[in-house]
């Protein structure tokens, strides 16, 4: 498939970042210190990524302000490790935005999520959709607070945040191809992480 | 090749099957039948050690005690299992399923070699090649998953096939797909199978060798194909 996008990297340093044509972020860059990073997605313009992302002793927050007919599509899957506090919040400050926000999360550190959502008076017609999916290793404690404020009727807004293990059922299907219990943790692990990053048939998404 | 002595198995003290005495043949197919809730899919569960399950008895798979063995190991000495509802696995694809089995086994196959194999097997199964990159079971149809295991089963190899409700889900055509699949899996593998079916059109296109009714958490009847049709004309309770 041709990307008509333009293809950009984002360093999460910049204080402020104006998307004013459509973008593919193919890159996030976190920096050691603590960050405030504010991204603008002017009118009719698009945001998307599939990201996996290696964070570690990460703290800050990043903001994406969404203008009338914008469109953000953030798929992250990250493995965290050290001590991490990170911040995703979605101003809708316009009318028919559409904003898909799917974060898979895993690995063997400490992490502290926060997500908001703030859909303003202005933002009818909008859709916004907010997951936050866990998968809670033995060793590991990831934490969710999720937010949502709307201050509109008109429109379509769900957040939701799931926290989970391998299940009993899961490993037992991997067992039954004869694949260890080692193994298949790590396979289903790479898995939880790349269902939100590889290639739908019949998708038209990224790889 | 599998023979199963005073097999008892129960789940937190709850006897849930008792006193199953079986013997499976190379070459042999045995239809396992009995009303619903009768233990069809627990006995088959509980010979790949489903972790909740507890068994006591005996159970010689090959030469080699399995009863209590963990099911990777059991897997891999040759035992497949097809579930009634094959569960999904987001984000792993059929190959890296199938490639890390067969690694887990030191059967590990060049790109090409596995390339051609799954082509041939898609082509036996009726299913399109790209099938093999797809992601476990995901987004398939109750049909599709049935014919999706079949295909790590013939990358596998197994020695027992152990399927369950292996029709359900399937329509004409494929349940005319499965079986010359499983009869040519058959004529070319020292292997027998395990099935838990009511489905006349399947059985009938098998080459069924041994009926076992299942009933009060044991095997009350066994007999040979014409059991079937018992059966499937008079119902488990005038049996």
């Amino acid at each position: 498939m041709v990307n008509k996008e333009k293809v950009i990297e984002i360093n999460c340093q910049q204080k402020k970042i104006m998307i004013d044509e459509d973008v593919f972020v193919e890159k996030w860059i976190f920096p050691n210190e603590v960050f405030d990073c504010n991204i603008y997605i002017a009118s009719n313009c698009f945001l998307k990524t599939r990201s996996l992302l290696d964070l570690e002793n990460v703290h800050g927050n990043i903001t994406f302000y969404s203008d009338s007919f914008s469109n953000l599509d953030l798929k992250w899957a990250v493995v965290f490790s050290g001590k991490n506090d990170l911040g995703v919040v979605n101003v809708l400050k316009g009318e028919k935005i559409k904003s898909d926000i799917v974060i898979h999360a895993t690995g063997n550190g400490l992490a502290s999520i926060k997500t908001l959502g703030d859909i303003l008076k202005e933002a009818r017609d909008s859709v916004f959709k907010e997951e936050v999916r866990i998968l809670s290793l033995n060793n590991q404690d990831i934490r969710c607070l999720p937010q949502l404020i709307v201050k509109t009727n008109d429109v379509v807004a769900n957040h939701n945040v799931t926290v989970r293990n391998f299940t009993v059922d899961e490993l037992f299907y991997m067992a039954l191809k004869g694949i260890s219990l080692d193994s298949s943790k790590k396979l289903l692990m790479d898995g939880f992480l790349n269902s939100i990053l590889i290639f739908k048939e019949g998708n038209d998404e990224y790889k | 090749m599998l023979e199963i002595k005073d097999l008892c198995v129960s789940v937190l003290d709850k006897e849930l099957l008792k006193d199953i005495n079986l013997t499976i043949n190379e070459g042999e197919v045995h239809v396992l039948m009995g009303p619903n809730g009768a233990g069809k899919s627990t006995l088959c569960k509980a010979l790949l050690s489903y972790p909740s399950l507890k068994k006591e008895g005996e159970v010689i798979f090959l030469g080699k005690d399995i009863v209590h063995l963990d099911t990777s190991s059991i897997a891999r000495l040759g035992m497949y299992y097809v579930m009634q509802s094959p569960i999904e696995i987001e984000g792993v694809k059929n190959a890296e399923l199938i490639r890390s089995a067969l690694d887990e086994r030191n059967e590990g196959i060049d790109i090409f070699k596995f390339t051609k194999l799954s082509n041939s097997y898609c082509e036996a199964l009726d299913i399109p090649k790209n099938f093999i990159h797809r992601e476990v079971n995901v987004a398939m149809s109750g049909g599709e998953k049935k014919k999706n295991e079949l295909l790590s089963m013939l990358f596998l190899k197994p020695k027992l096939i152990i399927l369950d409700e292996i029709d359900s889900g399937l329509d004409v055509d494929a349940i005319k797909v499965v079986a010359a699949c499983l009869n040519d899996y058959m004529q070319n593998n020292s292997c027998a199978i395990l099935l838990v079916s009511h489905q006349k059109m399947l059985l009938s296109l098998l080459n069924v060798t041994h009926v076992h009714i299942l009933g009060d958490h044991t095997i009350k009847k066994s007999g040979d194909a014409s059991l079937i049709n018992e059966v499937l004309a008079t119902g488990f309770r005038n049996l």
